[in-house]
């Protein structure tokens, strides 16, 4: 493995982990307007991520960070090219984080409902947007020669990418429900068990069809579906590695 | 294309404005949280109330505070993709090296300490719970030391080399990226400030509550403390400016140049007290100055030969070949009038303050006050009448917005300073934009982030005021009986938390 081998393997994890955690953020965010019935259960979810949403987030520092350093191109034409969703992002977790602060600090009712109509709101499009954004950069996108992007916005928006969102959006809210159903107590449990049910039913179909596509559109036999035990190592005879590569294909490693 | 709406200038508007309104927040982050660690050490030593009803008041202040940095943080990292693309291309592996260290330390550090601090009260015994804040303010630091040491390259760029195949720079020394002569003083004079700041802050809203006479013990404690912290923290900054003047001298003369609107070279050279002078032609029409001051500032003696502007660009010219080396000459000279100006009035108050409001050194023993009571300001032996007292608790509130004013002038004269340069000597702010970003896409994002910074500005602006007129919180019983270990009793599982979103 070589240096940036390691450092794609780093960037992946702390990506990965930045979704892992502030997905189910975004997704209690969600969650206020989706299954709390009144304010003081909206304010028993947002208390499940009062004390992690801070942390989760510097996930994304950290995986912007590492990016920028261990790949500047990467880093630079992301950045630049997904330049409208990224703002939306940004200003999106802007009001976020500051909704989450300040939420308490004043005791009128309408303080204290605006902010929480902004975390709905809040978490609700980065949780999309993520998912547009990182199923571009699996579909691909134009870039020129100097690696910049020149496609335009309404290309970001393919229904390839879209599908991607849905699937982050609902993955995120449902991973919200299964955090609420393990972090509160009484009637708002059981709904949230119940709805998390339903949610990783949609995830489930949701995600078989981004996965479905994907394969179709980019796949080959080596990221095709198979039984598990035949990509073992042990159960390969040494000849048939030569002859996948022979053939083009990378095996089950690739 | 039209100069005034090209994207270079409008991703630099943006850049001025983001970054500005962030250091807002940084300088009182940094310094609130070491001294609410301090009040609350105070209170783990000797359990006097005052020092907790302290802690939870500049706490509070704190948490509004660092919201605000924390969120504006984020745009900061991810602009230099968005509107500064080939800069990123030609520096990530040098510049990216300190941010991504930052986030991995020092951010993970500071959010989840801060975490265990808002919702640890009722959990963690008191030692504990005052450790995380201590861990808090390493973490501001730490933070702080990298991404400075990140601009300090950008200011003077070491320990990489020129990769010509691949067309960028690549780091080969990240210890001395470090630890090289620009961060040091970088680091010294911003965390100084940052401390000037945090201490002005404090002598601001505790004279406004003195002025009133209301939470008198407390705002006795936080008036001495803010006062030390501003003076000591001012005479730092004093110090290290001076000694980051002299290292700047040696790397970006055209910068100090500038800054004193020294046209051509002298020995020995005056110090600009002010000037008016006329850009195009190269020369001051009007100027006051104080002979030979500069040459002392730039290399300690009266004598010596300082350069100009005129005589370093020409020297640049030949170095870099034919253009225009020069910065905005105003914006650098006023630029450094305005930082050293607004920095030295708030330490000037302080110290003034630190005299005022002495405990016991020279002054009369019938004016010496108690605990209880708004201390006398006294100047020699008698107490200040009515009215000079009531101008110096209302000075003493306007400091508060002082070295937040040098603060901000304070980067915009080293960053323009340092202009035409993005990387000094390396690469052009011409050359650094986003080539595929369209106007339309900056001044949509800049105009977005200036209104929603504006309306933020205004709601936390709104919200200190709020907690600072409501003044420190009385104690309840759970405050007074922190938890003896970690999670709390578990008798006490029932009662109401004592912090909640």
């Amino acid at each position: 493995m070589e240096l940036h081998d390691v450092w794609f393997v780093l960037i992946a994890v702390l990506w990965i982990g930045y979704f892992f955690l502030e997905g189910f953020d975004f997704g209690i965010g969600v969650l206020t307007k989706l299954l709390a019935r009144d304010r003081p259960e909206k304010r028993v979810l947002i208390n499940t991520i009062g004390p992690v949403w801070d942390g989760n987030e510097v996930w994304l520092l950290s995986a912007g960070g590492a990016t920028f350093a261990a790949f500047p191109e990467w880093y630079a034409t992301l950045f630049s090219g997904f330049y409208l969703p990224l703002l939306l992002i940004l200003l999106c977790l802007i009001v976020r984080g500051v909704a989450f602060e300040y939420r308490v600090k004043r005791s009128e009712e309408r303080w204290q409902t605006n902010w929480e109509h902004a975390i709905f709101w809040t978490s609700l499009l980065p949780a999309f947007l993520w998912g547009v954004a990182f199923g571009n950069i699996v579909h691909g996108v134009k870039i020129d020669a100097e690696m910049e992007y020149v496609g335009s916005l309404g290309d970001l928006l393919n229904p390839y990418a879209l599908l991607g969102g849905l699937v982050t959006l609902s993955l995120f809210t449902f991973h919200g429900a299964v955090f609420a159903g393990l972090k509160t107590l009484g009637d708002i449990r059981e709904r949230a068990r119940k709805l998390a049910l339903g949610l990783g039913a949609v995830t489930g179909v949701l995600a078989l069809a981004f996965l479905g596509w994907t394969q179709a559109d980019h796949g080959d036999a080596a990221s095709a579906p198979r039984w598990p035990w035949r990509c073992w190592p042990w159960s390969r005879r040494s000849g048939s590695r030569r002859r996948d590569a022979k053939a083009g294909r990378s095996g089950c490693r690739g | 294309m039209d100069l005034a709406l090209a994207p270079e200038t409008l991703a630099r508007w943006q850049f001025g404005i983001t970054t500005v309104y962030h250091f807002l927040f940084v300088p009182l982050t940094i310094s609130l949280a070491a001294l609410t660690a301090g009040l609350e050490t105070a209170w783990v030593r000797t359990q006097k109330d005052k020092y907790l009803r302290a802690t939870k008041f500049w706490g509070k202040l704190f948490l509004i505070n660092i919201a605000m940095g924390v969120v504006t943080g984020i745009v900061q990292e991810f602009q230099f993709g968005m509107n500064w693309s080939d800069y990123s291309r030609f520096v990530g592996d040098v510049f990216g090296a300190p941010l991504a260290f930052e986030a991995l330390i020092a951010f993970f550090f500071e959010s989840t300490f801060i975490g265990l601090w808002i919702f640890g009260w009722d959990k963690l015994p008191k030692k504990l719970h005052a450790a995380c804040m201590w861990m808090v303010s390493i973490g501001t630091l730490l933070s702080a030391y990298f991404i400075l040491a990140a601009n300090s390259w950008m200011q003077h760029p070491v320990g990489y080399r020129f990769n010509e195949e691949r067309g960028r720079a690549e780091l080969t020394d990240f210890w001395l990226v470090l630890t090289q002569n620009t961060t040091l003083n970088q680091v010294f004079h911003s965390f100084s400030a940052a401390f000037l700041t945090g201490g002005a802050f404090m002598v601001g809203i505790a004279a406004f509550h003195l002025m009133r006479k209301k939470h008198v013990p407390v705002m006795r404690t936080s008036l001495r403390l803010g006062l030390v912290t501003l003076t000591v923290g001012g005479l730092l900054t004093a110090v290290s400016g001076d000694t980051l003047g002299k290292v700047m001298y040696e790397q970006q003369p055209m910068k100090m140049a500038a800054a004193e609107a020294l046209w051509d070279g002298e020995s020995p050279a005056p110090f600009s007290v002010f000037a008016y002078g006329d850009v195009d032609k190269g020369h001051n029409e009007v100027a006051l100055e104080i002979p030979g001051l500069l040459s002392f500032l730039a290399h300690s003696d009266f004598e010596s030969y300082v350069p100009g502007i005129n005589d370093t660009n020409e020297a640049l010219q030949e170095k870099f070949g034919p253009g225009d080396y020069k910065p905005i000459v105003p914006v650098a000279y006023w630029g450094f009038r305005w930082m050293i100006g607004f920095g030295m009035a708030s330490f000037s108050l302080g110290l003034l303050g630190l005299w005022l409001t002495r405990k016991k050194f020279l002054l009369p023993a019938a004016l010496r006050t108690g605990e209880d009571e708004v201390p006398h300001l006294v100047l020699l032996r008698k107490p200040l009448g009515a009215r000079l007292t009531r101008l110096y608790w209302l000075l003493a509130l306007w400091t508060m917005a002082f070295p937040l004013i040098a603060n901000s002038w304070g980067w915009i004269f080293t960053e323009m300073g340092r202009q035409p340069w993005v990387v000094y000597g390396v690469m052009q702010t011409r050359d650094a934009v986003s080539p595929g970003v369209s106007q339309a896409e900056i001044i949509t994002s800049m105009a977005a982030f200036t209104l929603l910074y504006a309306v933020l500005a205004v709601i936390e602006v709104k919200l200190l005021v709020t907690y600072v007129k409501a003044g420190p919180p009385e104690l309840s019983t759970a405050d007074l009986n922190p938890p003896a270990k970690i999670g709390g009793d578990v008798r006490d599982a029932d009662k109401p938390m004592a912090f909640s979103y």
